[in-house]
């Protein structure tokens, strides 16, 4: 199991994405949702497995007559507690002074 | 430019887009089967397979279905293979896979006693000696000489452990770097040093852990 190391805007836009998520989602559904492309998505998605913050589960088979069986990701109990905290962090780093985006439409250097 | 010929040009083109977007559903099945073969470990190819074959069938839109599934395939490989490894060719299948693991990190930090107790440990997940061979020829290759991570030196390291591992006919070489947040997609220069030696002595592939402990 290895944890994620690097937090970068599409794994939290993912990980907000299952965390609002009121069931299961499929890869193509967290992308949309994320607006993130799917190859974006399915990659964090396998880092997020690796690392234990969610569980995949396959469909039943052939739900649907000619096509094949979606896998489903939610966060685990444990990947929830650890989104909700990285969600926080990025909240509190965005609140420092530094960090907060500029609300000065001449830019910075006025 | 008269009427009829502006049907002429633009007839053929309304034909092809119809044309395209009915071949679009099952030319984006195409490409995520082929994409999904790409992927270097065989149980995530089988997985990813089916998953796609399965997502792709839900985008709305023939010609979306396409984009979608060539813009999946062209963003999820490259970082498949950086964490499972970068096929550098296929000419050969070579009968025996080698394992070698070098954490360049212990190099620096360790003690001699802790390095080769931490070596020990890791080169114990390996069943094949010449993996192991491989692995500490290069671990020491690099300890001896004082290869730093950011000098160009690595590339005379890599040049000597591709030609060991292509001496000992391993069909692959694994580096476990303990770099938390170096990120292999951004290693260009020494990366491609890497693949570039690798590919003149003919390894069959090349894998590229990051140590995330």
């Amino acid at each position: 199991m290895k944890p994620v190391r690097r937090s970068t805007q599409p794994t939290r836009d993912v990980v907000r994405t299952l965390l609002e998520a009121e069931r299961p989602m499929h890869g193509f559904e967290v992308a949309r949702t994320a607006e993130r492309p799917a190859g974006t998505a399915y990659n964090v998605l396998s880092r997020l497995e690796e690392a234990g913050h969610v569980t995949a589960a396959w469909e039943a088979k052939n739900p649907v007559q000619g096509r094949p069986p979606r896998r489903f990701y939610e966060l685990t109990p444990d990947g929830a507690e650890w989104a909700r905290e990285l969600l926080a962090q990025e909240a509190r780093n965005l609140s420092r002074p530094g960090l907060r985006p500029s609300t000065n439409p001449e830019g910075d250097l006025a | 430019m008269s009427t009829s010929l502006w049907v002429l040009i633009i007839a053929p083109i309304l034909l092809m887009l119809k044309k395209l977007t009915k071949l679009a559903p099952g030319a984006a099945r195409v490409v995520v089967i082929f994409g999904a073969r790409c992927i270097p470990d065989r149980i995530e190819r089988a997985c990813r397979r089916a998953e796609w074959e399965a997502g792709i069938l839900e985008v709305p839109g023939s010609l979306t279905k396409l984009a979608d599934a060539i813009s999946l395939v062209a963003v999820y490989l490259p970082r498949s293979w950086a964490r499972y490894g970068f096929p550098v060719g296929h000419g050969h299948q070579l009968r025996k896979a080698a394992f070698a693991v070098l954490d360049y990190q212990m190099a620096r930090v360790l003690t001699t006693e802790e390095r080769n107790c931490h070596w020990n440990t890791q080169v114990s997940f390996s069943a094949d000696s010449k993996g192991v061979s491989i692995g500490s020829r290069a671990f020491y290759a690099l300890w001896e000489w004082h290869i730093e991570f950011e000098n160009a030196g690595i590339a005379r390291c890599f040049y000597e452990m591709a030609k060991e591992a292509h001496r000992m006919q391993a069909s692959r070489l694994i580096l476990e770097m303990a770099e938390p947040d170096y990120d292999p997609c951004y290693m260009s220069p020494q990366f491609y040093e890497m693949l570039r030696q690798t590919k003149r002595f003919g390894c069959v592939r090349i894998q590229l852990f990051i140590n995330a402990n």
